[in-house]
């Protein structure tokens, strides 16, 4: 399964040492790492004797899975965001060294130090946090995306991100009515939230470096703090708005209503650790009109997933089941509007 | 006219069967019958809906007079180009209608759901039901 074969370990001993310029490189484990259907990773012990890196050192190795999705950046273009954002001070493991050789592994892959804690959302949501920890992981929730946001082009580390888009918001509305197109399956709700979309976009958006996937799941909490932001791989230039309003999304909160960020904490909470760490204060209708978009994204990836069971490319109850969510996001995006435009919304 | 059960009181008897099954499974297939049961369930209450759809009379009318020749299975792809083209912009009856048809959707795909957003809004009221079916 996967890459875990008798000479992988060598293979990655010889890496390591020539990469590091160890005398010598002993791995103790390799094993799987849960979660990441599109990506593979794996838990790697070392030890390594001499060189820049020596010492016991605990390591995740990133590679390609079998199924790629065309809207990802590649592990190499991973890597780069990694290295750009470790330096804002965000939560991000620290990035080692990237193979671009497949005839190591098979696939490119990347090595990055491990970080603590556990990412499992219904675990996090279901944790009986006082009002106390609650507050203080919101915040420093925002407090991460807004050291993230602090990455704004042009940047000479982020080229391969391409030209940012005048309108974020816009850039969005036609990529959703492509991917519509691409189904073929007509869908009136969604077009009527992309068209509302479209004729409130905001007349300007400030761009900078979004995670684009920022959520109660992708985020590694230890000791009640964020300790690590997983899962890079949609990572753009964007409206910082888009991750604020995808974190607050109804279909992130995991059952947990009540604490809109995340269903981890409270909004304002959340809103205050942003807000403190870039020096700006947010937007709330902003944030809905991009949880009405969250909605629609997400509504959008679902049809995706079930259009895989639907073609007969794979026979999956999961997938199957996941066509019939649809009718949540559009019930959440027709609410929002709704109260958006009514002017009720929770701000 | 058919014979009985039918397909949502099989579908019942069938999920209802399997349900003490949890208890035994290995965990690894615990998940597997849990969707299992999801999608039964779902396919009961789509076979309890029935194919009697006058929703479809009152979109045609919601949309406009062009509308009233468009076969039902043309129907969808036409509003759909329509709402993308600003051709129902300010249509707040199509907004409703739609809103409805959700809610209508949502009752059998998780009706839990539907009432969780209904208890979230204490102050909104379900919009005007237009299924006029009775089904349930």
């Amino acid at each position: 399964m996967g890459l875990i074969e008798p000479d992988i370990e060598t293979a990655l001993e010889d890496f390591v040492g020539a990469r590091s310029g160890a005398d010598a490189v002993l791995v103790h484990r390799i094993e799987p790492l849960p979660g990441g259907a599109i990506q593979e990773n794996y838990a790697v012990d070392l030890t390594i004797q001499g060189g820049s890196f020596a010492g016991s050192r605990e390591l995740v190795l990133r590679s390609d899975a079998r199924s790629a999705v065309g809207a990802s950046l590649s592990r190499a273009q991973e890597f780069a965001v990694l290295r750009r954002v470790h330096g804002t001070g965000a939560a991000t493991p620290r990035v080692l060294w990237l193979c671009e050789d497949t005839s190591l592994l098979g696939r490119a892959f990347y090595l990055m130090e491990r970080l603590p804690g556990t990412a499992n959302a219904r675990a996090l949501v279901r944790t009986p946090w006082t009002d106390a920890q609650r507050r203080a992981l919101v915040e420093s929730l925002g407090g991460q995306l807004a050291c993230i946001h602090s990455v704004r082009p042009p940047d000479p580390e982020l080229t391969f991100l391409g030209e940012p888009p005048g309108s974020p918001a816009l850039a969005r509305v036609a990529r959703y009515r492509e991917y519509l197109d691409a189904l073929g399956q007509a869908r009136p709700v969604l077009e009527w939230a992309l068209r509302w979309l479209e004729v409130h976009a905001p007349d300007s958006e400030e761009v900078v470096l979004c995670h684009c996937d920022f959520r109660t799941g992708n985020v590694l909490v230890s000791g009640g703090q964020v300790s690590g932001v997983l899962d890079w791989e949609f990572a753009g230039w964007s409206d910082p708005l888009e991750d604020l309003g995808w974190m607050c999304a109804r279909s992130w909160r995991f059952g947990a209503w009540c604490f809109e960020a995340g269903g981890l904490g409270h909004r304002s909470d959340f809103y205050h650790g942003y807000e403190r760490g870039r020096g700006v204060s947010i937007d709330a209708l902003g944030v809905a009109y991009w949880e009405v978009m969250a909605a629609v994204r997400w509504a959008v990836i679902a049809l995706q997933q079930s259009q895989r069971f639907l073609s007969r490319k794979e026979e999956s109850l999961e997938l199957a089941l996941t066509g019939r969510m649809v009718p949540e996001m559009e019930l959440d995006m027709l609410e929002l509007i709704e109260a958006i435009d009514a002017g009720t919304v929770n701000v | 006219m058919f014979d009985r059960p039918d397909a949502a009181q099989l579908l019942t008897i069938a999920r209802e069967t399997l349900k003490p099954l949890l208890d035994d499974l290995p965990s690894e297939h615990r998940y597997s019958l849990l969707m299992v049961l999801n999608a039964m369930a779902i396919a009961a209450r789509d076979a309890r809906a029935g194919s009697a759809r006058p929703e479809v009379q009152q979109l045609r009318e919601a949309c406009g007079p062009e509308y009233s020749e468009i076969d039902c299975d043309a129907l969808s792809d036409r509003l759909a180009a329509d709402i993308r083209a600003g051709a129902h912009d300010g249509n707040t009856r199509l907004g409703q209608w739609l809103l409805a048809d959700v809610r209508r959707r949502l009752e059998r795909s998780n009706p839990q759901y539907l009432r969780m957003a209904d208890g979230a809004s204490p102050t909104k009221k379900p919009s005007p039901d237009f299924s006029g079916d009775g089904f349930r």
